[in-house]
């Protein structure tokens, strides 16, 4: 399944916040889309997902643009995971989660495909044992496992999730990455908008580096965490390493802006 | 611990629905039967031929049974719609009467029926209800639908109400018949007496048409919970639905309110007291609250009938002295949560 | 001591004013009250009866709509009232209006006039006014004539069994026992149901309570072009219409203007009910 993003412009009341933005994802891959606050990554994010018009230039599945698919199919396949873990009304866990089926629904009913696909979202996402309680009971990590799980409910190919651990424990935040790069190992093309940069250079398959609106470079993890480019668009000195065989950066300084 | 299956049926819930069925019959039954004259049921059913045609068939026919279908129909359309609005506004405060819709439609009635426009054309008196709903629903998405924020619900339908409130009376007072001033506590407050199948037959088309809208698109609003980003990635179009659901709650609270006037906060108490019982699910959420709608509108008629006022007591106000505290202790429970 | 007699000579000259004004008879008659108007103008030419209401020349609520265009017709408004030089001003009872309380203040005699419910209470109420306005023979023979027709009716209206007629008003009002269309029903022969069934003046009388109620004659008000109200959709309900066919009622459509006031009007109303010239 071909993903790609072609020369994206796009400008609200105005103001541009991306600029010529073109990437290629790949299937079987983590991407990672980072960058400094107001960089435009979610923005990316939410044109991937088919929330945000272009002034021009298209996002393409299999050549096709996704405004040219009907918004049923396109919510087959691919998943959006946004920053808050909003629900309006206390829905119990499993209802929740279920609420990603509905690209697959017909009515109200809910097929023995669809149990299996919320209960194994559910065991995946570390929260089966807190099916039955009501989601607005729950901590904000426990919510935000919720919420992911409610997006590999629905099985699609293409993952899209804006700083799916920000609100998790480090211990969660490890299992998240590392079950979000066994999705990818297994087939799936998933798509991050991170902050962390630890997690970036070791989880990602690819990083796109952003800045005011603009593709610094993207490519293999570590060349896009350079030292140059943190100090260049992070405005930070950074110490890093290898680990494992598994290379590993921290933020250390700030460079003063004079 | 029960299974995920057994988590994500709607046994309970269909079991919640059978009772309130059984319920609204009952109260349905007793609303045929109860009033100032007893009625003879022999009488009744011997009346239904021409021939033995008698006057408790036409106390039956003409009086009591077209009063308690519009309890059954204008309730079900005021409980269904207050889940509906809620549901699109994602507010539990949304409430055709509170947030002004049925001051809206009172005052497209009252420009249609006062001129004398009814009475050439009866049709267009539901319309003109209609049409005010859809105003006021619309305007009120605008400016408030997408900023979830309770206090700016609660002011657009403040203002929406008294303009359309001194509106109506404006209009009233202009009327050229005598009694059009007096008629406003009518529109405002709202009154089941002296209904008539005429009426009954004016709403049907309407709202049957608005049930239909809201009901399918119940779905959706379970989705629309997750907020807008998020259900227009799972494949809601988001213009659609809202379309769907304005016009569907403009249609039956329109038509309801252009012939028993503006009854007020049974939309709000009836979703308020049953969405615990269904999971908070503004899916299952909507059948419920038309049926229990229906049945709380017999119930507070039946009452209304059985008053010894000497003249009868106004059905909104009898549910204005139930729910304006109800409201108040909304309010008081969830300072808190809506001071942001 | 110059003050002191100024003073006096202030007091006398006032009480004299006062005592000429208390006990002249009135000359210039000035009426506030439609049915005021329409006793006066049966007792009083137009030279002495200065002014009537303008509602006295509406032929939808004034019973002597024809007379009144003989006589000046006022807004009500007080300036216009005083500029007509009365000295004496009749008003109704129960208008406990701003203007005569006005009226009364600035000085100008002002007498009340009720609603009675009952012949003999408009035979006395026509002699009561009569004395008032000095128009006492004019009076008698009012009341000599009203009694003479009312003799005639007696004569020519129906004996037992009584037909039973209910009277129904726009908004679901019937007129009850001490009211003129009480009277004016039992003069005419009929027993009003609303009396029967214990209704004390005009008071809300529901649909149910009219179509059970098994009437022989329905009264309504006459049409006029304008029926768009609830209070008057309530008058074309499908059950009344209904109940009119089932019990083969009669409908008799009375006109405001022959039963809003008691006094001359009443007999015309009692005539009318059986179709008496």
């Amino acid at each position: 399944m071909t993903f790609n993003a072609l020369k994206l412009n796009v400008s609200v009341n105005k103001t541009p916040l991306l600029n010529d933005i073109s990437v290629e994802f790949q299937a079987g891959s983590l991407t990672g889309i980072i960058g400094p606050n107001g960089a435009g990554k979610s923005t990316l994010l939410r044109v991937l997902a088919g929330l945000q018009e272009t002034q021009s230039g298209d996002v393409l599945l299999e050549s096709t643009p996704i405004g040219n698919i009907s918004k049923k199919l396109l919510a087959q396949k691919i998943s959006y995971l946004p920053q808050s873990t909003e629900c309006h009304w206390p829905l119990t866990v499993e209802r929740v989660v279920s609420l990603g089926r509905f690209p697959h629904q017909t009515g109200a009913y809910l097929s023995s495909d669809d149990i299996k696909a919320v209960d194994d979202a559910c065991d995946k996402a570390d929260i089966a044992h807190l099916i039955g309680r009501p989601i607005n009971q729950l901590s904000g990590g426990e919510k935000a496992r919720v919420m992911l799980a409610r997006t590999l409910a629905t099985q699609a190919d293409i993952i899209l999730a804006d700083e799916p651990i920000a609100s998790l424990d480090p211990q969660h935040q490890l299992e998240i990455m590392t079950l979000l790069q066994s999705l990818a190992r297994a087939g799936k093309t998933v798509i991050l908008v991170l902050h962390e940069l630890h997690y970036a250079i070791r989880y990602c398959d690819k990083l796109i580096l952003l800045n005011k609106g603009l593709k610094v470079c993207d490519g293999e993890s570590s060349s896009v965490l350079s030292t140059q480019n943190l100090q260049n668009i992070y405005a930070i000195n950074s110490i890093s390493g290898l680990h494992q065989n598994t290379p590993w950066v921290l933020p250390w300084a700030s460079l003063d802006k004079k | 611990m029960d299974s995920l299956s057994d988590l994500l049926n709607t046994r309970k819930e269909r079991r919640l629905g059978v009772f309130l069925i059984l319920l609204s019959l009952m109260l349905f039954l007793l609303s045929l039967f109860v009033g100032e004259f007893n009625l003879n049921i022999i009488n009744i059913i011997e009346g239904l031929s021409k021939d033995n045609y008698n006057i408790d068939s036409v106390v039956f026919q003409h009086i009591r049974l077209p009063r308690s279908l519009l309890a059954i129909i204008i309730g079900a359309s005021l409980g269904l719609s207050g889940a509906a609005l809620q549901g699109l506004l994602r507010n539990p405060l949304a409430e055709p009467g509170i947030i002004g819709v049925s001051a809206s439609a009172a005052l497209g009635a009252v420009l249609v029926f006062y001129s004398g426009l009814s009475l050439t054309f009866p049709l267009a008196l539901p319309l003109g209800g209609i049409t005010g709903a859809l105003l006021s629903v619309t305007l009120l998405y605008l400016l408030a639908g997408r900023n979830s924020s309770v206090l700016t619900l609660i002011l657009a339908g403040v203002a929406i109400s008294s303009l359309a409130g001194s509106l109506t009376a404006l209009a009233l007072n202009l009327a050229p018949n005598p009694f059009a001033s007096m008629e406003i506590f009518y529109w405002l407050m709202g009154s089941l007496s002296n209904a008539s199948m005429e009426h009954v037959w004016l709403l049907v088309l309407p709202t049957v048409l608005g049930w239909w809208l809201i009901f399918q698109s119940r779905h959706a609003l379970d989705v629309l919970s997750l907020g807008e980003d998020t259900a227009s990635t799972l494949g809601i179009n988001l213009a659609t639905l809202n379309k769907k659901l304005i016009l569907g709650t403009a249609l039956c609270v329109g038509a309801a309110v252009s012939v028993s006037g503006g009854i007020a906060f049974i939309g709000l108490i009836v979703p308020h007291l049953l969405r615990p019982l269904v999971g908070h699910r503004p899916s299952s959420l909507l059948f419920v609250s038309a049926v229990a709608g229906a049945a709380l509108l017999l119930f507070a008629d039946i009452i209304v009938r059985l008053l010894p006022t000497q003249q009868e007591l106004k059905i909104g106000v009898l549910t204005a002295l139930i729910g304006a505290p109800f409201f108040l202790r909304l309010i008081l429970n969830s300072r808190r949560a809506w001071a942001s | 001591m110059i003050f002191q007699r100024f003073f006096l000579l202030l007091i006398g000259l006032y009480t004299c004013f006062f005592s000429t004004v208390l006990f002249a008879k009135p000359q210039r008659i000035v009426s506030l009250n439609l049915c005021a108007d329409q006793l006066l103008m049966e007792l009083l030419p137009p030279q002495r009866l200065v002014g009537v209401t303008n509602m006295a020349r509406d032929p939808d609520i004034s019973f002597s709509y024809q007379k009144a265009k003989d006589y000046h017709a006022h807004s009500g408004r007080v300036e216009e009232i005083i500029a007509l030089k009365p000295d004496l001003i009749v008003a109704g009872q129960f208008t406990s209006s701003a203007s005569n309380q006005l009226l009364e203040t600035l000085g100008y005699p002002v007498i009340k006039i009720g609603l009675p419910y009952t012949m003999a209470g408009i035979f006395e109420q026509i002699e009561a006014i009569g004395k008032e306005v000095n128009a006492e023979v004019a009076a008698g023979s009012l009341v000599n004539n009203f009694k003479r027709r009312l003799a005639v009716l007696n004569k020519k209206k129906r004996q037992a069994p009584l037909l039973r007629a209910i009277v129904y008003y726009a908004n679901g009002y019937s007129a009850g026992q001490q009211t003129i269309v009480n009277e004016i029903l039992n003069v005419a022969g009929f027993t009003n149901i609303a009396a029967e069934e214990g209704l004390i003046g005009v008071a809300p009388f529901s649909l149910e309570r009219l179509v059970t109620s098994k009437p022989d004659v329905l009264i309504l008000g006459e049409l006029t072009n304008n029926e768009s109200s609830l209070a008057h959709r309530l008058l074309q309900h499908k059950a009344i219409k209904e109940m009119i066919n089932v019990g083969q009622v009669e409908k008799i459509l009375v006109p405001d203007r022959l039963w809003n006031c008691a006094g001359p009007s009443s007999i015309a109303a009692a005539n009318y009910l059986i179709k008496l010239p």
